[in-house]
């Protein structure tokens, strides 16, 4: 009875178990969709950091006096910021969408014995966000 | 470490040999369907007997495809089908012996319900030569007594009958 | 139509073999077989030697979980009519050690469901003469979702975290925890996060969201561990502002 055998490969001992263990790829995530919308998702995280990081350095220049903040805003004219800006928005935007779409999943709440439908705490997020990005642009646009 | 040899020697290493486990164990699903179904008579009976023996023939005359040592479920199938023709073969044979009908046994060519012969368990034992007989064990009643299956409307004649 | 219709499954005989190998079967298509007939049909009828674990064949056991075309399915409840006529590929459950063919061994997951202390714990048990520990139906429904799980391990053919980190307890596991957590004659919480509040247990949890996907029972494990990562962080905020909180 012959045997092939790989390079490498263990021996197999009658009687005794021989498993074979599939190596995962690296590139998983590229097999399916979804796989692929989920390493996007959890990439926007960057992305978001980013954005903070922006708003802070942009507070700050106002805090430092007009000049400070028309250096700032000549800085984010450049073109390719506005590409990163624009490609960052897209990313917020994405991952706003998606956590609270997935938000009725963690919180669940029962009011009077029954469960609070899904798109109810999912919407509630979305007016929310709405509510407060009125207040802002309010302020901003004053 | 006797089982483990003549298991490996009957089944695992077996080389010659014709017949197939699952083409068994569907003949033996049909004769057992056709023969030994709610409703029986003697013949089918028979009949269903004569292919079981057929069938006992034919399984030690079987060769396994897998002859491997790892997960080997054939070799498992290949055991319990023995197993199953036994069973099947006690079915046929207690069925055979009991010339009445009681519950799921039903003999159209004995319709009514014997209790001063069959109030009784059947047992099969395997006798020396390899053929089979059958003993009674007599039956302990404790809650329920025997009576006529009845539905619908001839429930409420029975009740009636009973003095419900 | 189509009188057959290929299968290619995955045959593995550790004594012969040094990596599994697809081989393809021709099988007769009929329209109301699931892919559980055609393995049959290959055992009785083709190759007795193909191994593979089947039991109930109405999707309640959990026993025929495997990969078809890719997706953790149970083959039971798998119509061969949804893949017609393309070729039809089973493979033994992603992410878990092949044993033979089909056949996965599944010794890691049993351990993980025992790790989360999957029964009642009481402070202080009730006596049989007390008589039964009594549940309205409201609280059954509270946790009755998660006890639908019927263990047939497609979370964790799903689940990419697992089959990145082997050590990750997974979504039946926890869900299972969840189902005693959440069950209103159980008192043994505290104990389970414990187990369950560590890296490769809920925090190794990226919610994906595979998990329920691939469940056949609505089980939602994704959604039992997002609640179990709320609780545990609220609890762990709790003992930083209360750390004399009641054990």
């Amino acid at each position: 009875m012959t045997r092939h055998e790989a390079k490498g490969a263990t021996q197999y001992t009658p009687y005794h178990p021989r498993w074979y263990r599939t190596r995962v790829s690296t590139y998983w995530w590229l097999w399916k969709w979804y796989y692929l919308k989920f390493v996007l998702r959890e990439l926007s995280s960057i992305f978001v950091a980013y954005f903070v990081v922006i708003t802070l350095l942009q507070i700050h220049s106002l805090g430092r006096g007009p000049d400070a903040y028309v250096r700032f805003e000549e800085r984010m004219r450049n073109p390719l910021m506005i590409a990163l800006n624009a490609i960052s928005f897209l990313f917020v935007l994405f991952h706003t969408i998606t956590w609270f779409n997935l938000a009725p999943r963690a919180m669940v709440a029962h009011l009077g014995g029954k469960r609070v439908p899904d798109a109810l705490i999912a919407c509630s997020n979305y007016v929310a966000w709405l509510a407060i990005s009125a207040v802002v642009a309010w302020f901003i646009l004053r | 470490m006797d089982e483990d040899r003549r298991l490996k020697k009957q089944l695992l290493e077996k080389t010659e040999g014709r017949e197939h486990i699952a083409t068994i164990r569907d003949e033996m699903q049909k004769a057992i369907e056709n023969g030994a179904g709610i409703y029986r008579t003697g013949t089918s009976l028979g009949d269903a007997a004569a292919r079981l023996r057929q069938l006992q023939q034919r399984y030690t005359n079987t060769v396994l495809d897998d002859r491997g040592l790892t997960f080997n479920t054939e070799l498992i199938a290949a055991m319990e089908l023995g197993f199953m023709l036994d069973v099947a073969e006690a079915i046929v044979r207690c069925a055979l012996h009991r010339t009445e009908s009681r519950g799921a046994h039903q003999r159209t060519d004995f319709p009514k319900r014997d209790d001063e012969k069959f109030l009784v368990h059947s047992l099969v034992h395997r006798n020396a030569d390899g053929s089979s007989r059958v003993e009674h064990l007599p039956v302990k009643i404790t809650r329920w007594p025997p009576g006529e299956r009845v539905y619908g409307e001839q429930t409420q004649a029975k009740d009636v009958q009973a003095g419900r | 139509m189509a009188e057959t219709i290929q299968l290619e499954v995955t045959r593995y005989s550790p004594e012969h073999d040094a990596a599994p190998a697809l081989q393809r079967f021709e099988v007769p298509y009929r329209k109301d077989w699931v892919v559980l007939d055609a393995l049959n049909y290959i055992k009785d009828k083709l190759d007795g030697s193909l191994s593979y674990r089947w039991s109930c064949r109405m999707g309640i056991c959990g026993s025929c979980g495997m990969m078809v075309n890719g997706e953790p399915k149970l083959t039971c409840a798998t119509f061969l009519s949804h893949y017609a006529p393309g070729a039809v590929r089973v493979e033994p459950l992603r992410y878990f050690p092949v044993v033979r063919d089909l056949v996965i061994e599944m010794t890691d997951f049993m351990v993980k469901l025992q790790k989360v202390k999957p029964w009642i714990i009481r402070k202080d048990e009730k006596s049989i003469a007390d008589g039964e520990y009594r549940q309205t139906p409201q609280q059954l429904d509270v946790y009755k979702q998660f006890s639908m799980c019927i263990n047939c391990m497609l979370c964790y053919a799903a689940c990419p975290v697992y089959g990145l980190d082997p050590l990750f307890t997974g979504p039946a596991a926890i869900a299972l925890a969840q189902r005693y957590n959440m069950d209103s004659r159980d008192e043994g919480a505290r104990e389970r996060m414990d187990i369950l509040s560590q890296h490769e247990g809920i925090w190794a949890c990226t919610f994906v969201g595979e998990c329920t996907k691939a469940c056949p029972k609505n089980v939602d494990p994704a959604g039992a561990i997002q609640q179990y990562k709320l609780t545990a962080a609220k609890e762990w905020f709790k003992s930083l502002l209360v750390p004399w909180g009641a054990k």
